[in-house]
């Protein structure tokens, strides 16, 4: 039951770090704690259902406020999806450079996507000129280092600690 | 593992998909729930409402972002009277227009006079030259400037890129001007630039004063007529300045 607590909580402070950055502005927008929650929530949960279902809702919190309902949603959990493929074929280690790994290749993927539905239909969700690529790059590493030193210390000082498995 | 992995997956999907068919179907709006719970109506209000201090705010950089678009239009202007001034080597003498003539709108009022060695007759410009009038009356501080577009000024010109056309331009009911006694067998074209001439000892040649706008002749008359629109708008002017000596 804890851990269910537990997993509202991490998507209330996701949502209200989400808000709080978007009122903020000024490039802060880009910083997405939503996606950052559903990747720890992935690396260290074993549920299929419970991580695939946290992107599925974190994706659906921000596309209520958004202008393409449905894409965010979709694009967590396809990259969800394709870093489970992943460590079930070629990355199997679950090594901290397997981690960072993973992390970098998510949020890459995640504005990959945004520019490919931007450019293929139009969806300004968000326009990629150069002040936006300049705020987005600026960013990626904040969104990185925060999946991983959270991360880290989530397995160091919990896990280690209650003598778990990396897992719920 | 991996075939779990991807009918999870494509659940999922579908998932979001039946959501998308009922939001777009309006049977229900997901979105409706986190948009009353994080932006209540006060927060849409208080967006489309902006407060008093802002408004007050708003008028006041309205203001100050007017005053800055002058003062750049004025910097501008100075800057090229000064490039003026360093290429053709004359003295200038800028001064500011404090008043037009209420009943001739073509005589201007300039703030500057004999204490800055300004003399009747001499030529007044702005920008990178173009003569915009000529110095009438003088006092201690103050000095009337008639523009080219009135009806009684009258100024020696000559016309084209060679300049052997000579001509007179007077001051077409203060909103043109007219150039008249071109001989007929010279040849003048639309936009050909009007300059001053050598003719006056206080005006220098070669100062810009218009393009020609239309050309009038006819086989009775002994010489030709042209209309010539100044390249600015006197309306306009904030300062001038009048070329003290050559």
């Amino acid at each position: 039951m804890i851990k269910y607590l537990f997993l509202i909580l991490i998507y209330l402070i996701a949502a209200y770090f989400f808000t709080v950055l978007n009122l903020y502005n000024y490039g802060w927008q880009f910083v997405q704690p939503f996606l950052i929650a559903a990747l720890l929530i992935y690396f260290n949960v074993e549920n299929n259902w419970l991580y695939y279902g946290f992107a599925l809702l974190a994706g659906l919190f921000i596309d209520s406020l958004s202008g393409v309902f449905g894409l965010h949603a979709l694009i967590f959990l396809f990259i969800i999806f394709i870093l489970k493929t992943l460590q079930l074929t070629i990355l199997t280690s679950k090594n901290i450079l397997t981690i960072i790994l993973l992390t970098i290749l998510a949020f890459v993927l995640f504005w990959l996507i945004f520019w490919g539905a931007h450019v293929l239909f139009g969806w300004g969700i968000y326009l990629f000129d150069k002040v936006i690529l300049f705020n987005i790059l600026k960013t990626l590493p904040i969104n990185i280092s925060a999946v991983i030193i959270l991360h880290v210390l989530f397995y160091n000082f919990w896990i280690r600690k209650h003598g778990q498995r990396q897992s719920f | 593992m991996l075939k779990d992995n991807l009918r999870i997956f494509f659940l999922f999907i579908v998932v979001v998909f039946l959501f998308i068919l009922f939001k777009n179907g309006q049977i229900f709006d997901l979105g409706f729930i986190f948009r009353n719970t994080i932006y209540t109506n006060k927060t849409v209000n208080s967006l489309l409402d902006p407060s008093p201090e802002l408004q007050e705010q708003y008028k006041d950089l309205l203001v100050e972002n007017n005053k800055l678009k002058n003062l750049e239009e004025e910097n501008n202007q100075l800057k090229e009277l000064l490039n003026f001034k360093k290429e053709k080597q004359y003295n200038l003498v800028v001064a500011n227009i404090i008043n037009r003539d209420p009943v001739n709108r073509n005589i201007l009022i300039i703030n500057s006079g004999l204490g800055q060695n300004i003399a009747v007759g001499q030529a007044v410009v702005v920008n990178n030259g173009i003569i915009v009038g000529k110095v009438i009356d003088t006092s201690v501080d103050s000095a009337k400037v008639r523009l080219l577009t009135d009806n009684f000024s009258k100024l020696a010109v000559k016309v084209g890129d060679d300049r052997r056309v000579s001509g007179v331009l007077s001051g077409s009911l203060g909103l043109g001007m007219d150039l008249s006694y071109i001989p007929q067998e010279q040849e003048i074209k639309k936009n050909d630039l009007v300059v001053s001439s050598d003719i006056d000892d206080l005006i220098p040649a070669g100062l810009v004063v218009g393009k020609i706008e239309s050309t009038n002749f006819s086989q009775e008359e002994l010489f030709k007529n042209a209309a010539v629109s100044p390249l600015i708008d006197y309306n306009t002017l904030g300062f001038v300045a009048v070329i003290t000596s050559l």
